[in-house]
């Protein structure tokens, strides 16, 4: 799947040469910060790392499909999290707690999506809304605090290296391992590029749709429990990683037309844009001035980083677009 | 009973049309049914008055729904349109009151803003999805330039069109989204524009066939979601009374709520006006419907979650008993 | 034509005002609603919950007939306020108390309710609204209190980050104002960055995690309750933890009890018992005393000293309230009128 690409560049170069000159930028701008500056953005960055490889998992198994309840699930991941972690006094059961909920959540969708047929998107909006409102359930009156310990391993940096990156990144490899060297893997890829087409050759489609969401809703569960160990729980604690998984996802180099799963490109994402927003920061630029910059920057990417040639023309129409045609539903054009 | 003549109707109908016109059907059936429940806790609906009051704040989003149903019928989505709508009220509430022909050549420059998004998009295959979320940073930011603090004051001739009674007792909003829905109707399913936008997300290798330019169809076709984002905009400057760029990022995601439940799909190649309206009134009148309930806070949002899906599964019934 | 229009809206608004006002005149006992934005902080959580103890005890005592509480789905959306508003109007309360999603948004659906004559009072808010009051708090004094604590707390000098409020609210924008002109009276303090945290502790500890490398010696931060995320961004990165102002929320004042912060830190924020206070300012509207059209509370401030009478008395994520009464209000109400603000009694500490 992979080998039919037609760059001998890999689509994640762009996302972290962008991430590499706004560092250099940063560097300029404020003559100083060193390696410091790269620790705490690997601080960072795991947690959008996670949620991204959800969406990425979801983003590549097809057109039209995406996840919008990422953000409310990693609030609700954090509250069951802390709370169980409190009652029962281990941050392990708070943890599987919060894969559990992340489960749930994502069953949800999956019924929803599978047996209702409801588009992704509107299926995940639903799931977001009824996770918004057990998380609100569950603020209410809310006690409890982060376990010190877990605390203490997400902040640990032994010679400036953070110890729980290091943990992402290897799973990050797996993941990627998985997409290029399994069956399943292939498979997955191949719903998202053909889904027709893949389950004439065998594959089951609808297994591959439930597993690329239900490991989206857990990861976004265990980024947010996570994450709220990292600072504390909170109803909010989500709402950016919506917006922010989708677009590293992208700017990562996994196409939004499926097929193609760029796991690396997750990470220049994730680095990219927690750099751009700590350089804006720097800048001191109005938060008026900072969007209009931002989203030229995103353009910038995806102008830079798309498949198409810079000049000449599109070869051929999306894949998606092949799909739709194979797609008996289409009605004759009047 | 009465679903076994509509068994016969729907049969008797061809099976493109029954497919795209009973989603909204059935959405059309669900507004009716939350509306009768609004009404029946609280009969002062039933006035102009009543109807003017709980329609008005749906007005912006049905035409913000418009657009969002022109993106997904040449198989694109607009994640931006949210903070499009509060830039151009930002626009409509300084600009277009103080300087009218500055404020119409700001309006003029959103829409070209919107024509050279679709060029991006279909130039450099990018995805649209991504491409308009970029852009909604843009338009939040130009929208904090215009106005950092929500103010401005709406043109006095809006406030005249707030205060606007139709004769018969007809609520006003209703007169302006039927007219929004008509004329976005007719462009999409009765002129040759509308054939092209939609054989663009149907079936792109068509159009060329025909002779059609990609690029210039995804323009236009940008430039006309970007026309109706400026009357959404307009629209809510009316109802708020002034520009506020944060006024309706909610927007996004329910426009396409509102899409789907009018019959729209993501793949492209359907334009379901009338349905789309129908969905957008739905979505707004749930608020109204959960606040008359008075159910308990916390549980409103799974109130509303749960509502959309129950919408859809009851259509994946009748078609399955209409198959 | 337009004029036929007009006298039917003045014909029909004089119809309906007759109609509610006709209990008015009678003092009968208001029924109340509240129209809240949205749920989705702790803040508002803890607005709605002080304020549903407080209405279910006026309403026993016999002061109120009936009160209902109405939060607007979404992310602090305006126009879902506004379809709330709407749908609440025609109930016809005879008190309407509202905490605004926009300063300016709700201006035409409010300006109705009046027209209705309807007691509409907007709380931890402002607008230009004439027909309305507005029970605030003091975002000055907010301001005044907790930049004065963090400045005093470095000792006059050092290097100090901004962390701003929510990007173009009236509250930000007064709260800056004062902190600007505090830091130009202390010419020694320097700010060597300027971020915009909302408020929330996650973004501003993600945005100190973004900067921290870059930036030199920190010795306070200057803020609106975001203490505990910044506090811990200095933690991650090593380096000694500055003055902060935390929020009063029972997790930051256990946090900062546990010796988190540098001394001289401070707990400051805007009362989420303003919804109260509005409450029994409305009553008093409806009763027909003379009040000013803005009235000024004083904020939450949790000192050193008192920080663990608060910790027992706030759940970890709630926000610190003052709890009013009908009487502290009026003792408010009447500092308002004659100037004393600055000097009135503050309540209790609550104890739970």
């Amino acid at each position: 799947m992979i080998k039919v690409r037609n760059h001998a560049i890999p689509p994640w170069t762009w996302s972290f040469l962008a991430a590499v000159v706004v560092l250099v930028l940063t560097y300029i701008v404020s003559g100083r910060g060193g390696s410091q500056t790269i620790t705490l953005a690997f601080t960072v960055a795991p947690y959008l790392v996670l949620v991204g490889l959800g969406q990425m998992l979801v983003m590549s198994a097809g057109p039209g499909n995406i996840d919008v309840s990422v953000a409310k699930v990693f609030s609700l991941g954090g509250l069951i999290a802390i709370a169980v972690g409190d009652v029962t006094g281990s941050w392990i059961l708070g943890l599987g707690a919060a894969v559990g909920a992340g489960f749930a959540m994502a069953s949800i969708s999956v019924i929803a999506i599978l047996y209702v047929r409801i588009p992704p998107i509107v299926a995940t909006l639903a799931t977001s809304l009824i996770a918004s409102a057990i998380s609100l359930t569950l603020a209410k009156g809310f006690q409890g605090s982060p376990d010190p310990m877990l605390k203490g391993f997400l902040n640990w940096a032994p010679l400036g290296i953070p110890a729980f990156a290091i943990m992402v990144l290897l799973f990050t490899l797996l993941v990627s391992v998985f997409l290029k060297r399994t069956i399943w893997g292939s498979q997955m890829l191949a719903v998202g590029q053909a889904r027709r087409a893949a389950e004439y050759a065998g594959v089951n489609a609808k297994k591959t749709m439930v597993f690329v969401y239900l490991t989206c809703g857990v990861l976004a569960a265990l980024a947010g429990a996570l994450r709220a160990s990292f600072s504390a729980p909170n109803v909010e604690l989500g709402n950016d990683y919506l917006l922010d998984s989708i677009a590293v996802v992208v700017i990562g180099g996994t196409l939004m037309t499926g097929g193609r799963a760029v796991p690396a490109g997750v990470w220049g994402g994730a680095l990219f844009f927690i750099l751009l927003d700590g350089l804006l920061n720097l800048i001191g630029w109005s938060y008026a001035g900072q969007n209009v910059l931002k989203g030229f920057l995103v353009l910038a990417v995806l102008f830079l980083a798309s498949g198409a040639p810079i000049l000449g023309q599109r070869a051929s129409p999306d894949p998606a677009k092949d799909e739709d045609v194979a797609e008996p539903e289409v009605k004759p054009l009047s | 009973m009465s679903t076994a003549t509509l068994d016969q109707t729907r049969l008797s109908l061809p099976k493109g049309l029954a497919r795209r016109v009973l989603p909204g059907f059935l959405t059309l059936i669900a507004m009716m049914l939350i509306l009768l429940v609004c009404g029946t806790i609280q009969p002062r609906i039933w006035s102009q008055n009543g109807l003017t009051l709980i329609m008005s704040p749906i007005v912006a989003l049905a035409i913000a729904s418009m657009a969002q149903m022109v993106m997904m019928s040449i198989g694109d989505i607009d994640l931006g349109i949210g903070f499009f709508v509060g830039m151009i009220t930002t626009i409509v509430a300084t600009l277009l009151r103080d300087t009218p022909i500055l404020g119409l050549l700001a309006l003029a420059g959103s829409v070209l803003a919107y024509a050279l998004l679709g060029a991006l998009v279909q130039l450099r295959s990018v995805p649209s999805l991504i491409a308009t979320l970029g852009a909604s940073f843009v338009w939040l930011g130009m929208g904090l330039f215009v106005l950092p603090v929500p103010g401005g004051m709406a043109p006095d001739w809006l406030f005249k069109y707030a205060f606007w009674k139709p004769p018969l007792s007809i609520p006003a909003p209703l007169v302006t989204m039927v007219v929004a829905t008509a004329v976005t109707w007719f462009v999409t399913r009765r002129t040759g524009l509308g054939v092209r936008f939609r054989s663009l997300g149907s079936n792109p290798v068509a159009l060329v066939r025909s002779g059609g330019s990609l690029v210039i169809t995804r323009m236009l076709a940008y430039a006309v979601v970007g026309v109706l984002g400026v009357l959404a905009g307009i629209t809510l400057t009316a109802e708020i009374g002034g520009g506020d760029v944060n006024a309706v990022p909610g927007y996004t995601l329910t426009t396409v709520a509102a899409v789907i439940l009018g019959g729209g799909m993501f793949t492209g190649g359907r334009a379901v006006a009338w349905g789309t309206l129908a969905g957008a009134i739905t979505l707004g009148l749930l608020t109204v419907l959960l606040t008359l309930l008075s159910l308990s806070p916390n549980l409103q949002p799974a109130v509303q979650g749960f509502i959309v899906i129950a919408v859809l599964a009851g259509r994946l019934v009748v078609e399955r008993m209409t198959r | 034509m337009k004029n036929l229009f007009a006298a039917t809206l003045i014909a029909v608004a004089t119809a309906t005002t007759a109609l509610v006002s006709a209990p008015v005149i009678a003092a009968e006992k208001p029924t109340v609603a509240l129209s809240n934005a949205f749920l989705g902080n702790a803040w508002r959580r803890s607005m709605i919950t002080a304020f549903e103890e407080a209405a279910t005890k006026a309403e026993a005592d016999g002061l109120i007939a009936s009160f209902q509480v109405s939060n607007a789905p979404g992310e602090n959306s305006a126009t879902e306020q506004i379809a709330q508003l709407k749908a609440l109007l025609l109930d016809e309360p005879d008190i309407l108390l509202v905490n605004p999603a926009s300063p300016t948004a709700l201006n035409p659906t409010l300006q109705q309710a009046c027209d209705m004559g309807i007691v509409v009072a907007v709380f931890d808010s402002s607008t230009d609204l004439e027909c309305v009051h507005i029970v605030t708090n003091s975002f000055g004094d907010w301001a005044r209190l907790s930049t004065q604590a963090v400045i005093d707390g470095i000792g006059g000098k050092g290097n100090v980050i901004i962390a701003r409020g929510v990007q173009g609210s009236p509250p930000e924008i007064e709260m800056y104002g004062v902190q600007t002109e505090l830091l130009k009276a202390n010419p020694d303090v320097k700010v060597v960055g300027e971020f915009f945290t909302f408020c929330d502790s996650a973004k501003a500890q993600e945005a100190l995690l973004g900067t921290i490398a870059s930036l030199p010696e920190v010795d306070g931060v200057i803020g609106c309750g975001e203490g505990l995320g910044a506090v811990q961004a200095f933690q991650t990165a090593g380096r000694d933890v500055p003055v902060v102002a935390f929020a009063p929320s029972g997790r930051a004042l256990k946090f900062w009890g546990e010796g988190n912060g540098a001394p001289g830190s401070v707990a400051v924020m805007s009362d989420p018992g303003q919804g109260v206070a509005a409450l029994f300012t409305a009553i008093n509207i409806h009763n027909g005393q003379d009040v000013p059209r803005i009235t000024i509370f004083p904020p939450v401030v949790v000192s050193d000293e008192a920080r663990d009478q608060w910790i027992a008395a706030v759940g970890d994520d709630e926000i610190a309230s003052w709890q009013w009464t009908q009487e502290l209000v009026d003792a408010q109400l009447k500092a308002n009128i004659d100037g004393t603000v600055a000097d009135a009694a503050l309540p209790p500490v609550p104890v739970r």
